[in-house]
């Protein structure tokens, strides 16, 4: 036993901590011929070929340093070596050489060299400290696979350790019951256990992320990560499945580097986030290419279970394949598949209640009627309300005894409209497994999710059944059928945020009688949350078949054929119903009368049925081999794609009965309509990609494709897209190996190419009329109509992206610390760009657009994690992402008159950049020098040329100085609203049981306008007002407040202008995602006999810290951009905030 | 096993090869185009391509679903002293206030939810002068392909439909670049570029153009299509714009002289979907029931049961111009009026114009006694204590997309008082201008002048009689602001509030208060419409426009 600890401690001392990588994987490579010819000698058969010899023929692995055994040769007769006379054996064969052997098991033997003073020494050392020997299993974390060849050792003593068997099993004396053991195996992440007086010490280790041998999916096929060439980056899915939101496209942000997202809506069914991949390139479509299992796709119809892979292409050289749809990056989504071995049944769901985010603060109706007449007075018209009419809404407000509701109602829109803690569910169940040749996975899910009306609702269904196998050792046959069922169901209005602005808080909803109320014309909102039914009912079915064939006569050649078939329906129909009967009140007679109001209308149903067709014929063919140190790779695809579309609808109004089919409606020709159209599209494209690949050293890669779309004239229909990239990896350069030990892994790596963006619409080459039905009537015959579309440009083609990236790629310490960075630069030309400006409004058609626009987008993406086990078992793991991206418009069709002006200029600027007048606060009374009560120019200050300005109004900068304030003072004031930053910070911890996964998420660099709206503006279109102005808008009296003074009907421009006043800085941290699991001990799972559970509560949105977080949810800014987009009137279907309580259980 | 596999695998692939390599793989043929060259090949197409240009009319009473896209629920009535918007918010209201608009802020090309019904959208004339103009290039240019007579009739209807485009950009900008080919920027370089005329020579285009057209075009009804009429309408209508009264007076009575036109007996019912392109009509857009239906009962119908949105809310000022039965205006100390009572005996279009405290309509009676539902309540977006009736259909309630009423641009009530008017400018009184105005007041349900006053009247006093019977014969018909505009008369009654009644009730007593309900500003620049910066800025030839007979500044209208 001594010697045997000797001899391990000095295998240890010998494996210091430069040798344990290279050491772990020459083991992990045991049991492979190594026969290289420099170590054949003249002398004899070097040692080495003679251990593999034995090692390959015994099955038996030897885990030694190869410095060990190089160059010494030795003669042997192997004939009679059996398992049991191997020990003798290699102590016969190595005792010459003055190394020794170490039988660990049956099959594993260490070979080390015999020093004996060390081993005495350390015998002495050994007898002075009390011995405690621990043994235990290593397992792989995922699998329960035992891991042989796993490096144990003791913490803060190297010397002493060993390696797992055959069966991952160990046994080490350790010198106290208090140390702590280091677990460290390639691929894998290095864990730290406490042996704490237990003999047993079973322990599972964690596969490592960055693990250089996975495969990444990549355009049309996988590729070894350790030799990409391209800048990708992959989505853990596992921390994004449990995550409770409706679609996986909410979960990106923060989580994987080059993605900007932002989520414009938390409506069910239509909340997913619109994706940017490395910020926005383009004036045009800025929406990246999603790939599903290989053919164009999105995230509504996935379920997140069923996801495998999500690898986002960045750069050329990953997007190339994909021609004239990738210069927006292009986001790969495989599903996952069968594994060899017995079925497992697997259950994953959650259930979670959502509340909004924000929700606008509008005044009560006292404050309403104040506030009104206070903006009557300012906009020079008399009060609107009397002083008796103000009285009596105090009272209500107040809740006064005598209040009389019915005259003078009070309502808290919000509170009575808006559901809370409405709920979201998930489930799904899936079976996989297989044999030899035939693998399944089988998923069903089904996702519930409520809107702020519990009228309001999405149900997604979600089936997945991937089927492989191998008919023939060379051919693989795979059949993915992949379906889904949507159905989203509102009543005939949808939830809208503008209503409720629009709503006074002096109408009343229902009268102390309980009827509905009508506010002269305006009817109660209350029936809209159940008045009649629109429902959208999606369902498609995604089948596909391919047939792999390896091509025996060429070794590494094997061909390929995929034909998929996706029809989709969308069935809608829209069934209306009239108005519930409403009252006036008629406060002149005593008792108050109610006068009814009855909607005359009857029910109405219109129906339409859509149809897609699509169809996907894929050619592959793909070589590899290795030839020595060269390692080639080659890929050839022919894709085909066809798309048929066509639309039926038919309405039927003045229904009798409340029976929504459309035979029942009125069979009078007035009250019916149907039409319908149908569209098809097609493109064919040629892919090639080729690597080449000396001493998995120097990387190097060419892919592209030839690509025709019918969108273009005859003749100019096919584009070619090529990119070129080529990667280093210093870390197999001997300089690194040998010296920077602590680098486990570098490569620097670079790319150039060009891809392309298709844009505007069909047919724009051709110059013709569009044709329309119903155009105008004569004497009461209808005619049809047709006018000319606009002038056409034969020349028009898609935008190119002429993209370069420059990444490292470094794991650090043992995989302590992984980074990945990339700098990237896109010019992007040919933009469609409308050349308004080269006509005039007389022209009087529109000028065809032209391939004139050029931008830039330039920034960085990086990703840095690292992963560590404790000694305590507390397992930590940081993973920051950071994504910058900013663009520049270098060419557009700008109006000379802002374009030759430096302030005005939107050419040179940031795509979207905003622009207005400067604000220099508000009008003092003191400003008014000549007391007239009005701001003008005999006070001193240029005119503002918007109405009338007084104290208390907005004070521009006069920036051209030429004595006016107007339109032509606008400058640059803000930043686009789409962040140019993007930032995470995730943290997943695991401790005895319990899991923890946190996500802050935050976004920087963007401006947002908060005019143009019902949001700041009171009375603006006849809405309400916000509690926020009502608080502090300027009087006399309050002199430094924030916001102007009020305007009855939004009449005075001049506080309306865009100007600086109303921007905000809308950069935000949010904790975007929280989750806390509890798996339970294994012990209690073999009494319930099954293989794993865990419970969890999870949340989305959590908080959030944002200059606009009072307004408007920070994210919510972005759709319609510019000034004037309806999220920043505060029209927006609220994000959610959800809390979910979650179940994993595998039987 | 294995042969059969790679045998299907490499049919698999051959097929794909085959299918991809097949050369029109990509050529697609659209399904709703057709080639320009087809649409001129034959009068069908022609006809299809001229029925557009009819639909791009500016519908006043149109919707949204009109690709003219006149979102008229702020009609351009509201612009003039007939009646005010419900909506506190509209542009009509809110530009009435504060004038607050400019060269570089005022768009009303553009159409968008701030702007009201223009019918003079600067985008949306061109574009349909345009097409006038290709269409006549084309059945010129492809004659073969048409009949001389079609030829002849259709080339009129688009030389006048042209004319009627510009005539309302003519009105409230003044002078125009008169484009009369199509533009080319291709072949025709920077000559796409057209400096502004002025007034009179834009009056004198349209004047000659309508005359050929008048020529050419039949003395029909139409049905909607330009005729005689209709171009000598609109001939009699700008001359009475450009105070050309002699010729106005020529045109006007010519359009009597061609005995295709008569008043229809019933001043409200020829409102009506029944009595569409009746022969009082003389050109008016058409409507198609359920796709572009006629709003007007819809949006200026009064609010309550019926549905309607009280979107043209009359003021009292209208209601006071409204005669008493015997024919005396109520300012008139023998009218026989009682401020206490205001509503009794009333002149029969004051009834069929105007639902007020007391009236019937649609099955339902309205108080606007103060404190029910539709009173006087600026609060409640009820600004006037009036709604509208006339041309309200009472059978539409709850069916207002069936609404295939027409919406007159003309009719012969405007030609009898237009020719009057001329006359009595030109101080050339006779029998057949009294005839013509008492012919409008009887249908009306008025006495004769004669039977009113027993005298003959002044000039000055046929100019007020005159005036005062435009008002209330066309009101609401979009008339009334380009009257205050000629007759310069704008200055003073666009800077006088908007008057309401608020009636008071008292033991079964009613007194009734005139209140103001909106107040408003009018200035002298405002004769004309600014023209937006940006239709400046992107025609250099405007831009270079200074002084000339209309004292352009940069192109632009004095004093803006």
């Amino acid at each position: 036993m001594k010697k045997y600890l000797g001899a391990l401690m000095l295998f240890g001392s010998m494996m210091s901590a430069g040798y344990f990588a290279s050491g772990a994987q020459d083991v992990s490579f045991l049991g492979r011929p190594k026969g290289s010819p420099d170590n054949i000698t003249r002398q004899g058969i070097s040692l080495e070929s003679v251990l593999n010899d034995i090692q390959r023929r015994m099955n038996v692995s030897f885990n030694y340093n190869s410095n060990l055994v190089k160059g010494k040769t030795v003669e042997v007769d192997l004939d009679n070596i059996s398992l049991q006379n191997l020990y003798r054996f290699l102590q016969h064969l190595l005792n010459p050489l003055g190394l020794s052997a170490e039988k660990i098991s049956d099959r594993q033997y260490v070979i080390y060299k015999e020093r004996k003073e060390t081993a005495i020494n350390h015998d002495v050392a050994a007898v002075t400290k009390p011995v405690h020997q621990v043994a235990g299993v290593v397992t792989a974390a995922k699998t329960n696979d035992p891991l042989p060849g796993v490096t144990v050792s003791l913490k803060g003593n190297g010397s002493i350790g060993t390696i797992t068997d055959s069966e991952g099993k160990y046994v080490l004396s350790v010198p106290g019951t208090a140390d702590t053991l280091v677990f460290s195996y390639l691929g894998y992440e290095t864990r730290e256990v406490a042996v704490d007086g237990k003999d047993l010490v079973n322990v599972s280790l964690d596969a490592n992320q960055s693990k250089l041998n996975e495969l990444v999916v990549v355009g049309y096929g996988k590729q070894k990560r350790s030799s990409l060439t391209a800048a990708i980056s992959t989505l853990n899915t596992d921390a994004v499945k449990d995550a409770p939101t409706g679609n996986i496209s909410n979960t990106l942000n923060g989580r994987v580097s080059g993605i900007i997202a932002a989520q414009n809506s938390g409506k069910p069914g239509s909340d997913g986030a619109e994706i940017h991949i490395r910020g926005v390139s383009t004036t045009g479509n800025s929406a990246p290419l999603i790939i599903v299992d290989g053919i164009p796709g999105n995230f509504t119809m996935l379920d997140p279970n069923t996801i495998a892979t999500f690898t986002v292409l960045k750069d050329a050289a990953a997007v190339a394949p994909y021609g004239m749809a990738g210069a927006n990056g292009v986001i790969l989504v495989t599903t996952k598949k069968g594994k060899i071995g017995k079925p497992v049944l697997s259950y994953s769901g959650y259930m979670a209640y959502q509340n909004p985010t924000t929700l606008p603060k509008l005044i009560n109706a006292y404050d309403y009627v104040k506030l009104r007449n206070v903006a009557d007075v300012n906009a020079g018209q008399a009060p609107t309300f009397s002083d008796e009419q103000v009285e009596g809404w105090r009272k209500s407000v107040a809740g006064d005894p005598d209040a009389d509701y019915d005259k003078y109602p009070s309502t808290d829109i919000l509170d009575a409209m808006v559901d809370k803690n409405t709920p979201l569910t998930d489930h799904n169940i899936s079976i996989s497994g297989g044999s030899e040749n035939t693998t399944y996975f089988v998923s069903l899910g089904y996702l519930y999710q409520q809107g702020l009306w519990n009228t309001i609702r999405n149900k997604r269904y979600n089936v997945v059944a991937n089927i492989e196998t191998k008919p023939t050792k060379t051919t693989t046959i795979a059949l993915s059928l992949k379906g889904y069922n949507s159905i989203i169901k509102q009543p005939q209005s949808d939830f809208t945020l503008a209503s409720y602005n629009a709503w006074w808080p002096t109408n009343g909803l229902q009268y102390s009688n309980g009827f509905l109320a009508n506010n002269n014309g305006k009817p109660s909102l209350l029936p809209l949350r159940t008045l009649g039914s629109r429902s959208a009912d999606e369902t498609g079915i995604t089948g596909q078949l391919s047939v792999e064939q390896q091509l025996p006569f060429i070794k590494g050649l094997s061909i390929k054929g995929v034909f998929s078939y996706v029809p989709t329906t969308d069935f809608t129909k829209n069934w209306s119903e009239p108005y519930p009967v409403t009252y006036n009140v008629n406060t002149t007679t005593t008792p108050y009368t109610y006068v009814p109001v009855t909607d005359a209308g009857k029910p109405g149903l219109s129906q339409q049925n859509q149809r897609w067709k699509d169809f996907t014929y894929q050619g592959f063919v793909n070589y590899h081999n290795t030839f020595g140190k060269h390692d080639i790779t080659a890929l050839a695809v022919i894709e085909a794609r066809q798309t048929k579309y066509d639309v039926f609808y038919a309405s039927r109004s003045n229904y009798e009965l409340n029976i929504h089919e459309l035979n029942l409606g009125s069979s009078d020709p007035d009250n019916q309509s149907n039409g319908g159209s149908s569209s098809q599209t097609s493109q064919v494209g040629y892919v090639y990609r080729v690597s080449y690949a000396y001493a998995n050293k120097y990387l190097f890669e060419a892919s592209g494709r030839y690509d025709g779309h019918y969108y273009f004239a005859p003749g100019r229909k096919y584009g070619f897209f090529p990119s070129f990239s080529a990667g280093w990896r210093l870390s197999e350069e001997p300089f690194i190996r040998n010296n920077l030990v602590w680098i486990d892994d570098l490569k620097i790596r670079g790319s150039w190419g060009e891809s392309g963006n298709l844009a505007g619409g069909p047919f724009q080459y051709s110059s013709s009329m569009a044709v329309y039905g119903s155009a105008y009537s004569f004497d009461g015959s209808v005619v049809q109509g047709a006018y000319e579309r606009v002038e056409a440009n034969p020349f028009i083609t898609w935008e190119r992206a002429m993209k370069t990236d420059i990444g490292i790629d470094a794991t650090l310490w043992n995989g302590l610390l992984s980074i990945e960075a990339d700098y990237f630069a896109e010019k992007r030309n040919n933009m469609l760009v409308s050349p308004g400006s080269v006509v005039s409004s007389e022209y009087g058609i529109g000028i065809a657009q032209e391939n004139a626009g050029i931008m830039n987008n330039k920034g960085i993406d990086l990703t840095a994690s690292s992963k560590y086990t404790f000694s305590n078992g507390l397992r930590l793991g940081l993973t920051a992402n950071f994504t910058y991206a900013k663009n520049k418009l270098i060419k557009t069709y700008e109006n000379p008159v802002t374009l030759n002006d430096p302030n005005r200029s939107r050419t040179g600027r940031p795509l979207n950049s905003q622009f207005g007048l400067v604000s220099l606060g508000l009008f003092q009374l003191s400003d008014d020098k000549n007391g007239d009560g009005r701001i003008t120019k005999e006070d001193g200050f240029p005119e503002q040329e918007f109405g009338e300005v007084a104290p208390g109004d907005i004070h521009y900068a006069d920036i051209n100085g030429d004595g006016k304030v107007d339109a032509s003072d606008e400058t640059y004031i803000g930043r686009p609203i789409l962040p140019q930053i993007i930032y995470g910070f995730a943290v997943q911890a695991s401790y005895k049981g319990f899991d923890l996964n946190v996500l802050f998420q935050g976004a920087a660099q963007s401006n947002i306008y908060l005019g143009h709206g019902e949001l700041l503006w009171p009375f603006y279109a006849g809405a309400t007002a916000s509690q926020i102005v009502n608080d502090d808008y300027w009087t006399p009296d309050n002199p430094d407040a924030r916001y102007p003074r009020p305007f009855s009907q939004g009449g005075n421009s001049n506080n309306q202008q865009e100007s600086s006043f109303w921007f905000w800085n809308s950069s935000y941290l949010r904790l975007k995602n929280l989750e806390l699991g509890y798996t339970l001990p294994a012990s209690v799972l073999e009494t319930m006999r099954m293989e794993s559970i865990r419970i969890y509560v999870s949340g989305q949105n959590i908080l959030t810290w944002s200059p606009v977080k009072e307004f408007i949810d920070p994210e919510m800014g972005q759709q319609g951009g510019g000034t004037s987009g309806s999220n920043t009137r505060g029209w927006y279907y609220p994000q959610q905030k959800v809390l979910a309580v979650g179940l994993n259980v595998t039987f | 096993m294995i042969k059969k596999i790679r045998y299907y695998a490499g049919l698999v692939l051959l097929s794909l090869m085959l299918f991809s390599c097949k050369e029109d793989f990509l050529e697609i043929t659209p399904t709703d185009q057709l080639s320009s060259e087809s649409i001129f090949a034959d009068q069908a197409g022609a006809d299809v391509f001229l029925n557009d240009i009819y639909s791009h009319l500016p519908d006043e009473e149109g919707g949204g679903n009109n690709p003219a896209a006149y979102y008229v629920y702020d009609p351009f009535e509201n612009y003039g002293d007939n009646s005010v918007s419900g909506y506190h918010w509209s542009m009509s209201w809110v530009l009435g206030t504060t004038k607050s608009y400019g060269p570089a802020t005022y768009n009303p090309g553009l159409y968008n939810h701030d702007y009201p019904a223009m019918p003079f959208m600067y985008d949306h004339t061109y574009q349909n002068i345009r097409k006038c103009n290709l269409f006549i290039q084309q059945v010129k240019e492809d004659s073969v392909n048409f009949t001389k007579d079609w030829r002849t009739k259709r080339l009129a209807e688009a030389r006048f439909l042209r004319a009627f485009y510009y005539h309302f950009a003519w009105m409230a900008y003044g002078g125009l670049p008169i484009v009369t080919e199509v533009l080319n920027r291709q072949t025709q370089g920077d000559s796409i570029f057209v400096p502004r005329s002025t007034f009179e020579e834009t009056y004198q285009f349209m004047d000659n153009e309508l005359a050929a057209a008048a020529k050419d075009l039949p003395n029909i009804q139409g049905g909607g299509r330009a005729t005689k009429g209709a171009a000598l309408a609109l001939k009699g209508w700008i001359e009475l714009f450009a105070h050309k009264y002699s010729a106005a007076a020529v045109t006007n009575k010519e359009i009597m002289d061609l005995g295709t036109y008569s008043l229809f007996p019933d001043y409200n019912a020829q409102f009506m979907e029944a009595n569409n392109n009746n022969n009082e009509s003389i050109f008016a857009y058409q409507h198609i029931p359920n796709i572009r239906p006629n709003k007007r009962s819809e949006y200026y119908g009064p609010k309550g049961n019926y549905g309607g949105w009280g979107q043209m809310q009359p003021t009292q000022g209208l209601i006071d111009d409204y005669v008493m039965k015997n024919g005396l205006p109520i300012t008139d100390p023998a009218s026989g009026y009682d401020p206490d009572h205001p509503y009794d005996n009333r002149e029969l279009r004051f009834e069929e114009s105007i639902i007020h405290d007391g009236s019937v309509f649609a099955g339902d009676t309205f108080s606007m006694v103060d404190g029910s539902s539709f009173a006087y309540n600026p609060g409640a977006e009820n600004n006037t204590g009036y709604f509208r009736r006339k041309g309200i259909d009472p059978n539409l309630k709850g069916n207002f997309a069936q609404d295939g009423s027409t919406y007159n641009f003309f009719r012969y009530a405007e030609v009898l008082l237009s020719f009057a008017e001329a006359k009595i400018e030109l101080n050339q009184i006779g029998q057949e201008v009294i005839s013509a105005i008492d012919k409008v007041r009887v249908r009306g349900g008025l006495p004769t002048l004669m039977d009113t006053y027993h005298r003959t009247l002044s000039q000055d006093e046929m100019r007020t009689v005159v005036r005062r019977e435009r008002r209330v014969e066309l009101a609401f018909e979009n008339q009334r602001y380009w009257d205050l505009i000629r007759w310069r008369t704008a200055m003073t009654v666009l800077n006088q509030p908007a008057y309401g009644v608020k009636i008071a009730q008292n033991n079964g007593v009613s007194t009734y208060t005139k209140v103001i309900a909106h107040t408003r500003q009018f200035l002298d620049k405002n004769y004309l419409f600014p023209l937006y910066q940006q239709w400046i800025d992107t025609n250099p030839k405007i831009k270079a426009q200074n002084g000339g007979p209309d004292g352009w500044v940069n192109g632009q209208n004095p004093d803006y």
